[in-house]
Order: C-alpha cells, then structure tokens, then sequence
C-alpha cells in the first residue's frame, strides 16, 4: 500500500470521532470545526469533506443543529452533540485507547517478545 | 482581481461540486452546496486581500469536489454501486432474447457477457440445447418415431404419443424458462 493511501485509510477511520469529540464541550459551526482540525495538523486534507460528514451525521442522529445568528454576519449553522453522539464518542474514547496502547506495545516492545 | 472574477472562480467551483452530487438526495445536495458557499462566503470575509492566489488556495484547501461527494455519499453508498446496476445492459438483453431467437448468436452474447457466471452460462447453453431452433429440429424428428410406434400394439402407441407430447410441452415451455432464470440471476446482481 502506498505510504500517502495509509494515511487516507487511518484518517478515515477516526476522523467521524475527532469531529464528534470537538462538539463535546460546545456547539461548533462548520468553519470551526474545519479551523480547529487544521491546527492540529494531519487529520484532514480536504476541508470541505468535514460538511458532508457532518450532514451524514445528522441524519444518523449523532448530532442536532441549530441556526445562530452572527453580529455582522450571516446566521450560522450550529453542530451539537446528541445522546447517542456522546455515547458513540466514549465508546470509541475506550477503544481508541486499547487499541493505541496494542499498537504502541508492538512497535516498542514487539522486536524483543 | 475584478470581484466578477472570484465570483465566477466561485461559482465554477459550486457547480462542478453540484454536479458530482447529482446522485444523491436533494436534500442533502443542497445543505452540503448551501454550507460550503456559506464557508466560501465567510473566508473571503477574513482575507485581508484577496487575489487570485489567496481564492484558488481556499477552493484547494476545500479540495475536489468529487471528494466532498464522495465523502456525503459516505462507506454505505459507494459509487460503485451505480456502475454495478448498469452491468446489467444491451448485451445482456440481447443475449437472452438471441438465446431464444437465434440461438448461435444469443449463446455467444452469453459467453461474451461477463455478468453470469459460468455455471450459468453451461446452462442457458444446454438447456435446452439449441434454443427454439433446437428445441423445433429434435420434434421435427418425432413423427419418425410415431409412425413406427404405430406398427406394434395400441398400448406401445399411446405411451410413446404420452412421452412425446410431455417431452414437447417442457421442450416449449424450457426455453422461456431459462430466459426468465437468467433475467433473475442478472438482477440479482
């Protein structure tokens, strides 16, 4: 598999959840979203697919929006997180982390086992 | 540059993306066109000066459009599964009424298609052998039989008149059949 495909295919797989456990604390616009993503780094190349994911979750019912106005601007649309998008992000929380620690552990200690 | 330029750069930039998206709900189209000319709209408000360079980097900081409907068609819907619906075409409709018809051609077309699998393929062949055009040159050879079952005793001639009506009737009815268990298998693709 080529080097840049790899990325891709990490990405894919939790970037749904890195989205989802921005919202956590607050609601967030699109462009929020998109700008906290691109500070930190690697985790999306193509900024405009960050709409259709959220609008694929909204309509599994991972996230509600609501219409806020801007001073001086036009209104926005705001991402929040549902019930069962908390749940689905604590799930992963979990899993996220045994499946890093797996990982970890084979790539430092895997040689010497 | 002139503000009907960015505008069009804009504006080419929305329609290519409408046009990737044509596949799916109107609904989601437009809330995914409507937030992404909203997300447009609101970085142009924040560049200090805006030329062609600072817009065209924008549109490819958004990236290709068939990304982004890719990405709303999301894991379940991929695109293949358009082209998957259309395996089933011209020639594999021809192939069937062929198989009937014509029947050389039409087991040909079979062979050429690649939607059947090959098990599918020895069968509609085989059964009937021939298609209508076989099936008519096998009961061509029928009256042979029945004139000379007709010279032993009655009851030789009524089972052989039983067998071969029985062996026409499946013989007539077995190569429609065939098409019709083909045309499932094509849309059970």
């Amino acid at each position: 598999m080529p080097i840049d495909g790899l990325a891709t295919q990490l990405r894919k797989g939790v970037i749904e959840y890195c989205v989802l456990a921005m919202l956590k604390e607050m609601p967030r616009y699109g462009g929020e979203v998109i700008q906290m993503l691109r500070a930190r780094g690697e985790l999306v190349v193509s900024e405009g697919t960050i709409y259709p994911l959220l609008s694929r979750m909204r309509s599994e019912g991972l996230v509600e929006t609501e219409w806020r106005d801007t001073p001086g601007g036009a209104p926005r649309r705001y991402y929040r997180l549902s019930r069962s998008g908390q749940k689905a992000v604590a799930q992963f929380r979990d899993e996220w982390f045994r499946f890093r620690d797996s990982v970890d552990n084979i790539f430092r200690n895997g040689a010497r086992q | 540059m002139t503000a009907t330029h960015a505008a069009q750069l804009v504006d080419e930039y929305l329609q290519r993306l409408e046009r990737e998206m044509t596949d799916l709900s109107p609904d989601s189209r437009n809330e995914i066109i409507d937030e992404i000319r909203r997300h447009i709209a609101e970085e142009r408000g924040g560049l200090t000066d805006e030329s062609d360079a600072t817009l065209m980097n924008l549109l490819e900081r958004l990236g290709d459009p068939a990304d982004i409907a890719a990405e709303a068609r999301g894991s379940k819907k991929p695109r293949t599964s358009v082209a998957t619906t259309r395996r089933f075409g011209t020639l594999e409709v021809l192939a069937l009424i062929l198989l009937v018809a014509a029947w050389p051609v039409g087991a040909i077309l079979l062979w050429v298609s690649k939607t059947w699998t090959t098990r599918e393929k020895l069968l509609g062949t085989l059964l009937p052998p021939g298609g209508y055009p076989g099936v008519l040159l096998i009961m061509s050879t029928f009256h042979w039989i029945t004139a000379a079952s007709e010279a032993g005793p009655a009851w030789v001639d009524v089972t052989v008149g039983a067998v071969l009506f029985t062996i026409s009737l499946v013989a007539l009815i077995a190569p429609v059949g065939m098409i019709v268990y083909l045309a499932t298998r094509l849309r059970a693709r």
